[in-house]
């Protein structure tokens, strides 16, 4: 599919300039879910250099993990310390570290991987990590709290007020979806009329993890390229630019955060 | 009266009046169109206004209050159901003593006129709603509050959402403890009942009778949401970030906003109709 081509080729090169500039984590949000099932090409893209490693272990991707059932003896709320982690957050986690058998234990980076690439870690969020996601730690809040209170004495779980902390919800949500400081939207098939600097649509990104963060969108004449082995036309989908990568970072460096204050 | 003052009114009044003429023309064949059903504002830049004309930044919201009334004015005209502002966020508490007082002694003087001026609000239909944590205001504020919504609340052409003090994270969190309480004592323990539209619906937006959010609009530059609405926005809403500030924000600024949101609805129907 061409957009998927595109995606990945963006991808790629936006990964590459994280690793050259010591960005430790990659959010990339595919609305669709369109690079979503190809976790292995997107694994080989962006970290190359695993591919020829020694000790031929698989790529590590990640889902949320699930710790092993809390202890429920006295609990009648769920404690954030052991918050049962939600079925499906809908993100997927790339890092270029290998892992060991036992899941969630990371070593040291193979030889031939350089600490620098080798510190970046990639999360792919599509629509479904958003809203879907909250309802499902909904969901896993509300088995985690029945789970509780009706072991402890059989009697049903309304009887105990139940209490949600923003902190105990934020913790389940990004575990497995950190928000990001920073967000740039770059337009693959262009704007129309863009010196009309059309809105911005965030087309389903998680409302948790957008909270506070800054956003750019590139602008069209940031000088993006396109694909070379596709002809020219007005719906060409555009590769981002290096030009307009910097171009993002340096609003980013100059907004004013107060806070609130 | 001197002779020129005498020439300047005699000259000037019309004018004013064919200005508001036009103005109000404009936005009638604005209104024509397709309009949306709900717009936010995040009503930033009052103190960089202030600053700007050599005051006191504290003195901007002074400012920024009689510029709401204006847009408001605006927003009715042009028969849009449903205005959200972000008046005061749960963080806005980090500001000094000072600043925070005088907001919020304002917030009630105002809110205090409403009550006393009805009639206005009636003419218009205008519902007023107050979404956030009031329990964190001061106890007066909470009086005032209750006072202009009961004043209104038999209203019900126009809703005016004001989100004070309100967090984006903290609805959110509401509305999943109180979905996960339903579930409770409807005896739905494996929490089939949650989902994304019950959550929706126990948003404070939502509770207030609320539509969709069409438009979110944050002015002074900023390019963030800050906590605002960031459930109802993250999905078909079209977000403007405006680099005027908020007390100079008005019908020039709203414009090209519209015709965008006309844009888009009519790019939609083209593309149904194929």
């Amino acid at each position: 599919m061409p957009a998927e081509t595109e995606f990945l080729q963006c991808l790629q090169r936006v990964a590459a300039w994280c690793r050259l500039l010591g960005i430790q984590t990659l959010t990339v949000f595919d609305s669709r879910g369109v690079i979503y099932g190809c976790s292995d090409d997107v694994y080989r893209l962006v970290f190359p250099e695993n591919e020829t490693s020694e000790d031929g272990s698989e790529p590590e991707v990640e889902c949320p993990l699930t710790p092993p059932p809390s202890d429920s003896s006295g609990s009648r709320t769920p404690s954030p310390e052991h918050a049962t982690f939600p079925a499906d957050l809908n993100a997927l986690h790339l890092s270029g570290l290998r892992k060991r058998r036992n899941v969630g234990v990371r070593r040291q980076p193979s030889k031939g991987v350089s600490s620098a690439s080798s510190k970046l870690t990639l999360y792919i969020a599509s629509s479904a990590s958003g809203k879907p996601a909250i309802a499902s730690a909904s969901r896993s809040l509300l088995q985690r709290c029945v789970g509780g209170a009706s072991m402890l004495d059989g009697s049903m779980p309304s009887k105990f007020p139940y209490k949600l902390k923003i902190s105990e919800l934020g913790k389940v949500l990004e575990s497995g979806l950190p928000p990001p400081d920073f967000i740039i939207i770059h337009d693959i098939h262009g704007m129309k009329m863009p010196y009309l600097h059309p809105p911005i649509e965030f087309h389903g990104f998680p409302p948790w993890q957008i909270n506070i963060a800054e956003f750019h969108r590139t602008d069209p004449d940031d000088g993006h390229e396109r694909d070379p082995t596709r002809s020219e036309s007005p719906g060409t989908p555009q590769l981002i630019s290096e030009t307009a990568f910097r171009r993002a970072l340096d609003e980013y460096s100059r907004a004013e955060f107060r806070l609130g204050r | 009266m001197n002779l020129f003052a005498l020439v300047f009114a005699f000259i000037y009044s019309p004018i004013t009046r064919i200005k508001t003429w036009l103005i109000h023309l404009l936005l009638d064949i604005l209104a024509t169109g397709p309009m949306p059903k709900h717009v936010a504002f995040v009503m930033d830049g009052n103190r960089r206004y202030a600053r700007s004309l050599g005051k006191q930044g504290k003195e901007g919201h002074s400012h920024g209050f009689k510029n709401l009334l204006r847009v408001l004015e605006l927003c009715l005209r042009l028969r849009i159901d449903c205005v959200t502002v972000y008046a005061f966020a749960i963080e806005n508490f980090n500001r000094p003593k000072e600043e925070v007082d005088t907001i919020m002694d304002l917030a009630e003087e105002r809110l205090v006129e409403i009550a006393q001026r009805g009639e206005l609000l009636d003419k218009h239909g205008v519902r007023l709603n107050v979404l956030g944590r009031r329990e964190l205001l001061p106890q007066s504020v909470q009086a005032a509050v209750e006072k202009a919504e009961k004043m209104t609340r038999h209203n019900n052409a126009v809703i005016l959402n004001i989100c004070a003090p309100y967090a984006s994270q903290d609805e959110i969190t509401t509305a999943v403890e109180s979905v996960i309480h339903e579930a409770i004592d409807a005896g739905d323990l494996d929490g089939s009942t949650i989902t994304e539209d019950s959550i929706d619906s126990h948003l404070s937006t939502s509770l207030a009778g609320s539509p969709p959010l069409d438009i979110f609009v944050r002015t002074s530059g900023v390019r963030r949401l800050s906590g605002f609405l960031t459930w109802q926005c993250c999905e078909h809403t079209q977000i403007h970030m405006v680099n005027t500030y908020w007390p100079e924000f008005g019908l020039f600024d709203l414009v090209p906003i519209l015709l965008e949101y006309q844009r888009k609805v009519w790019a939609e129907e083209r593309s149904k109709s194929i």
